[in-house]
């Protein structure tokens, strides 16, 4: 049924019409999604509205009928046909584009699901090369079957070529699975409504969405205040320390302060299930597969044997709810911006499920038995010495003018010094044969399960002085980024060194 | 010695590959004289915009801001001097190392790093010869792996032959290790 599928796909071939309307949006998105074309676009429609109604209407319409028209050609000169192991697409209305896709240069098949084609129940194929982002290609609409059909033919080539690749006995079972039949999904994980009102609550996406708006705060107060006092409030009275007692004062920001905290984790739970409604982390083969999200259906999928570290993470408000995320990291992605899209994580999981799930993918690791060395106490030097030295330095400026801002530099200062000890404190590393954990974090806490035979590079750090007190500093990189630990005895860093140097060269097993 | 934080070691220590068993090479002696050349020249410049801004007509752009000006440029031609006295001496701690399955690189006087790649981890390798490079017969060999990205594997200052053979070194000990 899945080679029907494949083989309407043979010949040069348009989209299903449904594709319209995703071209459509997309250039609609490419104007209208900047404020700034926005703005003067609507100033103009109203006013021309209320002087020449006729005129604006046509205007407006035709403006209209451009986009479907744009969107009509796009749509016409896109095609693209699937032959024996190669994706081929023609595309582009005065810049022609050609592309050509082998099956083995393809990385990974993400399958999207904008809100509009769920109704018919299309899906837009990603092709994800290990090359530049330009060799990146999109079908923007195929019916599901089509899609899953075209994803499994990519998968069961890889897996077919990957032994000839490595002469390393890999997971024969697995191939077989694979290229049979489509092999049955088993569910690895569920997240609930609750689970993701919990992550919502606890991650700090919020503070970052507070910082990148905080130059439209001045405005919006202003406009608050005008409008208030339109009402007979005076609000600038409340806040009077000449005309109100401290104790109201300070009950007042308390409760301004409890409003927006809570406003901001409203924001900050819609924005979680917004990206992880309805969350289901299944294995299906050898892959591992993320499917999530309320409005947009997102697809993410990993084969296990590209998985280069798993990571537990925790922040403080997630301690108290005795939460965790549970990250699995492959191959870094090349674009800045979709940082997040080649990742897999499962959001606000149990301790319990969490080490299921690691039990799952890294069945060697021993994570939870496993005992953390602590690191050199003169790690806290330099912070100590840069605390020490602002503190210093404010108080000599600060102190004759203004007692007000020399106390809170020194607040800040003493504050910065209490931070580098728990940071400190929560540094920690083991190695046993085949892993090394890290444990680091500051209030929060995140705990690293790197397999060192996956391993790329290798470096440490010595100085005379830390080689007087027999320490150093050591960093491994993996394809998915960079782990080290500071300050740790040579004799364990020239451990880590020589048994992950050692893992990597002769083990044989590949990375990928 | 300190207590190890290690269990489950089923690895014969004595199999292990050492990190101190490197046989450190240092890099070609063409290479030094042209990096502190170069470093000098640096130097020389900022002294020549230093001395333009001071004694010719030109002056008179930086006149308004001048004792603060003149202050900086001399800070900065100060630190470049130390430079040039740190390369010097740093260059001579700079070496490589090759062994059968991976090659090394160390750099640094004050911190000394060092950076270990194994051989069946690389993806390609790049031989970059600038026209200075060039004129003095030298190469820098670059070797790529996975996720390395800013931490690029580079040698500097390499004699051309001895950088063509360790690619092919490289080369070859990859077609083995895919089987090829």
């Amino acid at each position: 049924m899945a080679d029907n599928a494949l083989q309407k796909l043979e010949n040069w071939q348009h989209l299903s019409p449904i594709a319209l309307l995703y071209f459509s949006l997309q250039s609609l998105q490419a104007v209208f999604g900047s404020v700034f074309y926005v703005i003067p676009l609507a100033l103009f429609a109203y006013r021309g509205l209320q002087e020449t109604p006729l005129l604006t209407l046509g205007v407006m319409l035709l403006g209209l009928g451009l986009f479907a028209g744009i969107a009509l050609l796009r749509y016409y000169f896109y095609q693209f046909r699937v032959t024996g192991d190669t994706v081929e697409i023609q595309a582009g209305i005065i810049q022609k584009t050609q592309l050509n896709l082998p099956f083995e240069r393809i990385q990974n098949v993400k399958l999207e699901q904008p809100l509009y084609y769920r109704f018919t129940d299309h899906v837009m194929v990603q092709l994800d090369t290990a090359g530049s982002s330009r060799e990146e290609a999109q079908l923007v609409a195929l019916s599901r079957a089509q899609a899953e059909a075209l994803q499994h033919a990519i998968y069961a080539a890889h897996s077919s070529t990957v032994p000839t690749e490595n002469a390393a006995t890999t997971i024969a079972s697995d191939i077989e699975e694979v290229t049979d039949t489509i092999p049955t999904e088993r569910l690895l994980n569920q997240r609930s409504m609750g689970d993701l009102l919990i992550y919502g609550i606890s991650n700090n996406r919020v503070w970052v969405f507070l910082a990148a708006t905080t130059p439209f705060w001045d405005n919006a107060l202003e406009r608050m205040v005008e409008r208030l006092e339109t009402f007979g409030i005076d609000v600038v009275h409340y806040f009077d320390p000449a005309q109100q007692s401290l104790g109201w004062l300070i009950v007042l920001m308390l409760g301004i302060a409890l409003l927006v905290v809570m406003f901001m984790a409203l924001l900050s739970v819609a924005g979680a299930m917004l990206s992880f409604f309805d969350y289901s982390l299944v294995q299906r083969g050898e892959r591992y597969i993320q499917r999530c999200g309320l409005f947009t259906r997102h697809e993410v999928s990993m084969k296990l044997s590209r998985l280069q570290w798993m990571q537990l993470q925790q922040s403080w408000l997630e301690r108290v709810f005795g939460r965790c995320n549970v990250r699995f990291e492959q191959i870094q992605a090349h674009q800045a911006g979709l940082a997040d899209a080649g990742r897999i994580m499962v959001p606000a999981v149990t301790p319990q499920d969490a080490q299921a799930l690691l039990a799952e993918a890294l069945p060697a690791q021993r994570l939870a038995e496993v005992v953390f060395a602590p690191i050199n106490w003169r790690f806290l030097i330099r912070p100590f010495l840069f605390c020490l030295v602002f503190v210093g330095a404010s108080q000599w400026l600060l102190r004759p003018d203004s007692s007000l801002l020399a106390n809170v530099a020194l607040l800040l200062g003493v504050g910065a010094g209490l931070l580098s000890v728990l940071r400190w404190r929560r540094w920690g590393y083991a190695l046993d044969s085949q892993f090394l954990y890290i444990r680091n974090g500051l209030i929060g806490v995140n705990y690293y399960c790197l397999p060192i035979f996956k391993v790329q590079q290798v470096s440490y750090v010595q100085s005379w002085w830390l080689e007087r007190h027999n320490l150093c500093h050591v960093r491994l990189v993996f394809a998915s980024g960079v782990q080290g630990v500071p300050f740790i005895p040579w004799a364990a860093g020239k451990r880590i060194v020589n048994d992950s140097l050692y893992q990597a060269e002769s083990s044989g097993l590949s990375w990928m | 010695m300190q207590n190890l934080p290690f269990s489950n070691a089923n690895v014969p220590l004595a199999d292990l590959p050492d990190v101190e068993q490197f046989d450190w090479q240092a890099l070609s002696p063409r290479y030094m004289p042209i990096n502190a050349m170069l470093n000098l020249l640096v130097t020389l410049v900022l002294g020549l915009i230093w001395w333009v801004s001071h004694y010719t007509p030109l002056a008179a752009i930086t006149a308004d801001y001048q004792p603060l000006a003149g202050w900086v440029m001399l800070g900065l031609i100060a630190l470049s001097v130390l430079y040039n006295v740190y390369g010097i001496v740093a260059d001579q701690h700079v070496a490589y190392a090759l062994r059968e399955h991976d090659m090394g690189f160390r750099w640094g006087l004050l911190f000394r790093h060092t950076v270990i790649q194994p051989l069946t981890r690389i993806q390609h390798i790049e031989l970059k010869r600038g026209p200075i490079e060039r004129s003095a017969g030298l190469a820098t060999l670059q070797v790529f792996s996975a996720g390395s990205g800013t931490y690029t594997f580079a040698i500097p200052g390499l004699p051309v032959e001895r950088a063509q053979g360790l690619r092919q070194f490289i080369l070859q000990h990859q077609d083995l290790q895919h089987g090829g």
